[in-house]
């Protein structure tokens, strides 16, 4: 069942309270009530879901609230999702993060970069939206984006980080927006904010060894195309929010990875990629070819369907058995850097007439960055407790029958 | 005169830049330059002749193409829209900057740190051995917006000079300058197509011949607008 975006809600108000009759969410709410007619059957299933996570809500119980989120349609309606969220990354309602001045929101390094990218997020809106209620939500969305930053010194603001932003400031408003995105920045997201995107490139070297392992033939071809990572850049750090037009696909997907390991977007990938591997094998070994075939997502994929097999990739292959793949991408890389940087450093010898090499500030900027890197490791491997629940959860949602591709 | 030496070495490297698809030659152009500046509009410009009604944020690559007619010859060229933000500059361009035929930099005329941002471009640029064996041009833009214009035209031509590009100034926002945009990717379109081989210089005599002739071709374009 596709539901179609969110109907406009009401313009967003600093003062009302989000559980009156007329806030934003109270009429987001009334909004997807008119809108989720459907057969019988399925409104029983839903019932009985939206039972089971209200259940899980109430007693905080994070491990069933976990296949919740993965199993069929997610927290199924906007008005779960914003008890639910919270209560899945062990947020307490009275998590509150302070609104800092203006002075200081707009003092932040990143703040002119934010306001561009949030003044040009207007397809990020409900279509239906007007304008003046759009306005208010830029300016909200603005405000989050600004006081999560600068409650954590350490992040840094990537473009694509108010994709995320805006789809919680609509589903669960302001304040839930803040600590909602001050957790996942410093969990799912953390990667995407270091200062640099060496991390993030190495979780995209995740997805062609995760394809290779199901359809060698594929990642071959996607290899030789040279079409590298980047078409899956986007899915990873906004968690598709940027390329899927559907709200409702997006929320459910959140539902998924809020749910899961910070690389199951990448799994994810995989599974999207996989699913469309005739159309990839049939274009032509090119690089502009495959990347623009791979990053427009066709807007009726199978949704639920690419969410299990992504869960099954996950269990299957799950990241330890993928790294040691993955590293010798992150290897072949940092080597063609090495080469570029003595290239830079001939060149730049060559040009000062043999006078004394200068060393290579590129090549100092690379050594700690692999260290950087191999903490990450470390990190991932260790996070291998949190990944037990993950695959304790997903196993539960979907059995165990491996999808044939 | 050329050598038979010389004439087959410049004929693989032709072959091995060119690529072929039936009989249309196929050329690769990277646009780069700050965020905000218009890169994602010029381009959509170019492709499909009207300012996008919402542009958003890109994030790392995004990809257009548009097959032209240079005398004749059917060309399809293949834009490669780049993110603005520094990170992805760092790390995730370079993968774009390989088999490059042109480089498009892009700056706002009204905004000063969008052109002093060039020299950085440029200088990424040169270090993925895009230098001056390549055509490059130089386009300000958001110039339908001359109340807020800071970057002088003539500060603008000599930084343009200085690097051997040809300069434009356009608006890919006015729908009076579309044919302006399109006359800039047109030139680009018949420098690449005259310009052989586009190989990086194999020697220093190439290389200053090459640089010779590109100026040569910048100042005949520059004639033209």
């Amino acid at each position: 069942m596709t539901i179609s975006r969110t109907p406009s809600p009401a313009p967003p108000s600093r003062n009302s309270c989000e559980s009156c009759p007329n806030s934003p969410a109270s009429r987001l709410r009334n909004n997807y009530k008119r809108s989720s007619s459907s057969p019988a059957g399925n409104r029983q299933k839903r019932d009985l879901k939206g039972k089971a996570i209200l259940e899980a809500v109430d007693k905080s119980d994070v491990v069933t609230l976990k296949q919740l989120a993965i199993s069929r349609e997610g927290f199924i309606n906007n008005d779960l999702r914003k008890l639910a969220w919270p209560k899945l990354l062990g947020l307490s309602e009275n998590d509150r993060i302070e609104r800092p001045s203006d002075e200081v929101l707009h003092a932040h390094k990143d703040y002119n970069q934010v306001v561009l990218d949030v003044n040009r997020s207007v397809k990020r809106f409900p279509p239906g939206m007007e304008e003046e209620v759009r306005l208010s939500y830029q300016d909200i969305l603005i405000d989050v984006i600004m006081r999560v930053l600068v409650n954590n010194e350490g992040l840094n603001y990537y473009q694509g980080y108010h994709d995320v932003c805006v789809t919680f400031l609509l589903v669960v408003g302001e304040e839930l927006t803040v600590t909602l995105m001050d957790k996942l920045s410093k969990s799912h997201l953390r990667e995407f904010m270091d200062v640099n995107m060496d991390r993030t490139n190495h979780m995209l070297d995740y997805l062609f060894p995760i394809i290779g392992m199901v359809n060698s033939e594929l990642r071959r071809f996607l290899e030789l195309s040279e079409v590298g990572t980047i078409f899956a850049l986007s899915w990873l750090i906004t968690w598709f929010g940027h390329v899927l037009n559907e709200f409702s696909s997006i929320v459910r997907l959140y539902d998924f990875f809020i749910a899961c390991h910070p690389l199951m977007a990448v799994y994810m990938g995989a599974a999207v990629v996989l699913d469309r591997k005739n159309e990839v094998m049939d274009c032509q070994c090119e690089m502009p070819f495959v990347h623009s075939l791979l990053s427009n997502i066709p807007p009726e994929i199978p949704l639920e369907k690419l969410v299990s097999q992504a869960g099954l990739l996950y269990i299957r292959f799950p990241p330890e058995t993928v790294e040691l793949e993955a590293r010798i991408l992150l290897e072949n890389r940092k080597r063609e850097q090495r080469e570029r940087d003595a290239r830079i450093a001939e060149m730049k010898l060559k040009r000062q007439n043999g006078s004394r090499i200068v060393k290579s500030k590129s090549a100092d900027f690379h050594s700690k960055s692999d260290k950087a890197m191999f903490y990450s490791v470390i990190k991932w491997t260790v996070g291998g407790v949190v990944a037990a629940v993950t695959v304790a959860a997903v196993s539960k949602s979907f059995g165990l029958n491996w999808v044939v591709w | 005169m050329q050598t038979v030496e010389g004439a087959i070495e410049a004929s693989i490297a032709q072959s091995a830049i060119i690529e072929k698809q039936g009989q249309k030659r196929i050329f690769k152009i990277i646009v780069i330059g700050d965020s905000n500046v218009g890169k994602t509009c010029l381009t959509f410009r170019f492709c499909s002749g009207k300012f996008p009604d919402k542009t958003e944020a890109t994030i790392g690559v995004d990809f257009r193409e548009k097959v032209v007619k240079v005398e004749n010859e059917t060309l399809k060229l293949q834009l490669w829209d780049t993110a603005g933000q520094e990170r992805f500059r760092k790390s995730m361009i370079p993968h774009y900057y390989r088999n490059v035929h042109a480089v498009v930099f892009v700056y706002d005329v009204t905004k000063t740190s969008s052109f002093d941002n060039l020299t950085h471009w440029i200088s990424e640029c040169n270090q993925h051995k895009l230098g001056e064996g390549i055509p490059r041009i130089l386009v300000g833009n958001k110039c339908d917006d001359q109340r807020n214009a800071v970057v002088p035209t003539n500060t603008a031509q000599r930084f343009a000079d200085n690097h051997n590009m040809p300069l434009f100034e356009t608006s890919a926002k006015d729908d009076s300058e579309s044919d302006h945009v399109e006359a800039i990717f047109m030139t680009l379109a018949h420098k690449l197509r005259s310009s052989r081989p586009m190989m990086p210089p194999t020697s220093n005599r190439n290389s200053l011949n090459m640089s010779r002739n590109n100026s040569q071709s910048d100042q005949n374009l520059r004639c033209c607008f």
